[in-house]
């Protein structure tokens, strides 16, 4: 049974198996140091990626944002998971309350979601690439925006979005980015420039999405500016969110009522919007 | 298949060959286990996730409070009362110690109201529509209206010139399915839409500070035949008086062909004994609409 094939077969192997545990030489126990640490927690990982993006100049970086955004602090500590949730919770942030912007042109209002996605690389990156596959991520025109999302408010607001600046990948420092300009019309003035910037760091992704100068009037615009800093972290084989955001809204004397419900109204939209991606990657 | 099965056997024993038995402790150390941290207890509670708020828990997020007066045509103003408006985080809206004064009797409109302010059962969005300038709905107060009658001008006015000189005439037939006697009833009507001025002045002599954003608009309804003002808010005029920024209703006023189609319970009994046109004014006392 063991006949010339068989052996053929075992030397072929020998390279393999030489590889397979590393250079003669170099034994297991040599890099067992590499071991004996805990391994980084999330926190440290996300802290890591903020400490980089506010160091960065190039797009993205998290300069001109307020600073509870770029910190990071407390990362998992407040993460519940995907699938046991209807919305997401969003906390607020550190900021001014609403009493103390009564009188203020624009309300200010910061908030944060943690969340663990319960999937793996290999699912993240399946979803990714099935959306790139769609073709209307990569194009300048308008996104058609899924159902899903719209169906709560079809008839009071419809949204468009458009590309505006073909999307840019950059293999040498693994940057990528994109320009929106996202319009509604109906019970809502909407009409914002945004700039979406991503990078790949080592042990996660960072994407910043922001509303770009000039930033619009009221009479065009409830919405005057944003920022949101967005981290994605392959951890304990599963996929770790974070999305902090802040937000100026043009004071319109109802901050009381704003500020009680957009955590809720963000949480919904987010896991409307997570549940439709997920899905595009799974009928994809 | 049994060479097949040679090969993994050869590959089985190489590796074991190909490795020493102290490497796999190597890589069970801590170094190689990634956990999660756990929830802090703090944040617990924020963390677990409900998407319906605890109705016990509501917090109130704007008030004002109006004054009511109601006049006939002759001129005479037989109630008067105060109306406490609260709304609530989940734009729910409460009339806390709302009452009217008509001669001898004190009417609680907390009560009177408040079963119709209830009876929606909050905000459901899909039933309204925007074109921009008006927000209509297709169901309110028991009736449903085909298409979706005009409900309020604006209610969000950014670019106030799109309403300068807007008039708007919209035919739609009201259902009312389940009324409180007799069958169901339907009508057709029209609903007719004009603004008659943008960023007018308002003040009275309790407003600290006036407003000078105020959008100015009538909604006067014709047709309906059989159905009962209560049904769909079928007032034979509506009157608004709108500032803009920062949002505030500083006068309503309504115009009803008496109060008996409006008021069926037995608390209205004293007011349903007003007959031919009302007048129901509201003025704005005082509002706060910081959330404190």
């Amino acid at each position: 049974m063991f006949g010339l094939r068989s052996y053929k077969v075992l030397i072929s192997l020998l390279p393999l198996l030489t590889a397979s545990c590393g250079p003669r030489l170099k034994r297991a126990n040599d890099v067992a140091y590499l071991f004996d640490k805990p391994p980084a927690s999330v926190s440290d990982i996300a802290t890591t990626i903020c400490q980089s993006l506010g160091k960065r100049v190039a797009p993205p970086n998290t300069k001109g944002m307020l600073p509870q955004l770029g910190s990071c602090d407390g990362a998992g500590l407040a993460a519940v998971d995907f699938n046991r949730i209807s919305s997401f919770t969003f906390t607020d942030l550190p900021g001014q309350t609403v009493a103390q912007q009564a009188k203020s042109d624009v309300f200010t209002k910061s908030i944060r979601t943690q969340l663990w996605l319960n999937r793996s690389i290999p699912d993240l990156l399946m979803v990714l690439s099935d959306i790139m596959k769609q073709g209307e991520l990569l194009a300048v025109g308008e996104v058609k925006l899924p159902d899903s999302v719209t169906k709560n408010f079809e008839n009071l607001l419809k949204p468009v979005v458009k590309i505006t600046e073909k999307p840019t990948l950059n293999i040498d420092d693994l940057t990528f980015s994109v320009k929106l300009n996202v319009v509604t019309s109906g019970a809502v003035l909407i009409a914002n420039d945004i700039a979406l910037n991503g990078k790949l760091f080592n042990n996660g992704i960072a994407v910043t999405i922001s509303t770009t100068k000039p930033y619009p009037a009221y009479e065009k615009s409830i919405l005057q500016s944003f920022d949101i800093v967005f981290l994605v972290i392959p951890y304990a084989n599963d996929i770790y969110l974070d999305m902090a955001v802040n937000l100026n809204i043009y004071n319109i004397g109802l901050n009381g009522p704003i500020d009680k419900n957009i955590n809720s109204i963000f949480g919904t939209a987010l896991k409307t919007l997570m549940d439709t991606i997920i899905k595009v990657g799974v009928k994809s | 298949m049994n060479l097949r099965l040679s090969q993994s056997l050869c590959l089985i024993i190489g590796l074991n060959i190909g490795c020493y038995s102290t490497d796999e402790s190597v890589v069970g150390k801590s170094g190689n286990l990634q956990r999660k941290p756990v929830v802090q207890a703090a944040t617990a509670n924020v963390a677990a996730v409900t998407s319906t708020q605890d109705a016990a828990a509501k917090k109130l997020v704007a008030s004002a409070t109006y004054f009511l007066d109601i006049a006939t045509a002759s001129g005479a103003k037989p109630c008067a009362g105060e109306i406490n408006l609260n709304i609530m985080e989940d734009f729910s809206i409460s009339l806390a110690n709302s009452k009217a004064v008509c001669g001898n009797l004190t009417i609680d409109l907390e009560k009177l109201l408040g079963a119709q302010l209830q009876s929606g059962g909050g905000i459901n969005l899909n039933k309204f529509s925007s074109d921009g300038q008006i927000l209509s709905t297709s169901e309110i107060a028991g009736g449903t209206f085909v298409p979706p009658r005009p409900f309020i001008v604006g209610p969000l006015v950014q670019d106030v010139t799109k309403f300068i000189g807007l008039k708007r005439t919209t035919a739609s037939t009201i259902t009312v399915a389940k009324p409180d006697t007799g069958p169901a009833l339907t009508a057709p009507g029209t609903f007719v839409t004009t603004v008659l001025e943008v960023n007018q002045a308002y003040t009275n002599k309790y407003l600290k500070q006036g407003f000078d954003k105020v959008i100015h608009w009538t909604l006067e309804t014709q047709g309906f035949q059989g159905v009962p003002a209560k049904y769909g808010l079928l007032f034979k005029r509506w009157e608004w008086l709108w500032n803009t920024r920062p949002i505030m209703i500083p006068k309503i006023i309504i115009t009803l062909e008496g109060l008996d189609a409006f008021i069926e319970s037995k608390s209205g009994e004293a007011l349903s004994e007003i007959v031919g046109e009302v007048t129901v004014t509201l003025t704005v006392k005082d509002y706060n609409l910081s959330g404190t």
